[in-house]
């Protein structure tokens, strides 16, 4: 089979629909432009670099003696202990309470990770990919986009599955069946108010697959989430959003 | 490309070292024009992003703790400066997705055909082929901007090709010796 990789006829006509000449960069002229920024770099001049960073410091002082580890383990076991108190007495939230604190989120924050599996592909390298990044969304309306619309499952659907760990947090894991959009609908689609229905624009294909989500117990505030679904071609996706931070508003 | 001249390049900057933030301007500047291009679809609009991504960086590169990632740090806050500007301009994702038309000069059908294909791509995928194609850049820097490993830049190209390729073919451009999997 020839590999589409070594198609020259697509490369060549994607050479020339996308190619361009050189990007002019200019320094000089990019420093007269932004001389604010130029003053605080060079202002970072003489600084001393920071100094070590303070928590390794005071593990390495735990670390040292026998006493002093077993007294930190005891300061660590009363914690859990304290919050295991706590969180039953506040790891009752339901769905109905996440979707109610997301309404009132300003940005979201989230680390991502994408990968496909193709169980048909003779290529190795096609097998499994991984793609990170942050995102940033400073309007609410699009984090309800991100919520309701990519993810695209409703409260009803929604079933508690337990409570979990996650990272030193007490959390409640919920799962549910969701309907995955691909295509020209992406998250950075701007909505025009969080009821409004999701612009679709161009293709946009759906399938069907499993979500599930890792809430704080406490502040009701998703942590967590990963989604998997199987396209048409049989490629198995999961998409694993995590550190996911949610800046919620004062109620403006 | 010399990783470790590039983290020296970092630190130096990060310790106010104006000529090491302008080595580091001039090697990444095209890449973050191809970058913000991918996601503005008007050139003119990304070599400001662009700009605009090298004043943040520079204010703020001290903030940077994994000096080796530089590009990918970077390369984040391109992706949100570009989100910013799609947004301040009033564009939407359907702009986006129709690719450049009126502002480019070439107006061949199968140019066209190909932009419009590009721009229906996932971004993940249209910001890797936007880099290849753009300026010509190496699996390397692609690896390096988009902080993704060699293999998961060939396993993305080769399928975000093999839909373009299903695209060309569905809308009557098709290369002689093409198969499609």
């Amino acid at each position: 089979m020839k590999h589409p990789e070594n198609n020259k006829w697509l490369d060549e006509v994607l050479a020339e629909a996308i190619c361009s000449e050189k990007s002019k960069h200019n320094f000089e002229k990019w420093q007269q432009e932004h001389p604010e920024a130029v003053e605080m770099l060079t202002s970072r001049a003489g600084r001393k670099p920071s100094a070590s960073p303070g928590p390794l410091t005071i593990r390495r002082l735990i670390m040292k003696s026998p006493i002093t580890k077993l007294a930190a383990a005891a300061v660590i076991l009363v914690g859990m202990g304290l919050g295991g108190l706590l969180f039953r007495s506040t790891s009752q939230i339901t769905w109905a309470d996440v979707i109610e604190q997301m309404r009132n989120v300003k940005r979201v924050t989230y680390f991502l990770i994408e990968q496909s599996a193709d169980p048909s592909s003779e290529s190795p390298d096609s097998f499994r990919t991984d793609d990170r990044g942050r995102i940033f969304i400073e309007d609410p309306a699009q984090a309800m986009w991100l919520w309701e619309g990519f993810i695209r499952f409703t409260a009803e659907q929604v079933r508690r599955v337990g409570t979990e760990q996650l990272d030193g947090v007490e959390t409640v894991l919920f799962a549910a069946p969701i309907n995955v959009v691909v295509g020209s609908t992406t998250p950075q689609i701007p909505s025009a108010k969080s009821a409004a229905p999701i612009r679709e624009v161009g293709s946009v294909t759906s399938f069907t697959g499993r979500a599930r989500v890792w809430v704080d117990s406490q502040s009701a505030i998703p942590l967590r989430l990963i989604i998997k679904y199987t396209d048409d071609k049989g490629v198995h996706h999961r998409t694993i959003l995590e550190d996911i931070r949610w800046e919620v508003t004062d109620g403006e | 490309m010399n990783l470790n001249s590039e983290t020296k390049l970092v630190e130096a900057a990060q310790n106010g070292h104006l000529e090491s933030f302008g080595a580091l301007y001039v090697r990444y500047h095209s890449s973050m024009v191809a970058l913000a291009y991918s996601m503005l679809a008007d050139r003119d609009l990304a070599e400001d992003a662009a700009q605009e991504v090298f004043a943040i960086a520079c204010r703020d590169i001290g903030s940077l703790k994994s000096k080796e990632r530089f590009a990918a740090w970077l390369a984040g806050i391109c992706r949100n400066t570009a989100r910013q500007m799609l947004r301040s301009k009033g564009k939407d994702a359907a702009v986006s997705i129709r690719g450049p038309s009126e502002n480019d000069d070439n107006k061949e059908p199968l140019a066209d055909a190909i932009r419009r294909a590009v721009w229906q791509l996932r971004p993940i995928e249209r910001e890797l082929i936007v880099l290849r194609y753009y300026n010509g850049f190496s699996h390397a820097q692609i690896c390096q901007v988009l902080d993704i490993s060699a293999q998961a830049v060939n396993g993305r190209l080769i399928r975000a090709k093999r839909k373009l390729a299903k695209y060309l073919k569905r809308n009557g451009f098709k290369g002689d010796d093409y198969e499609t999997p």
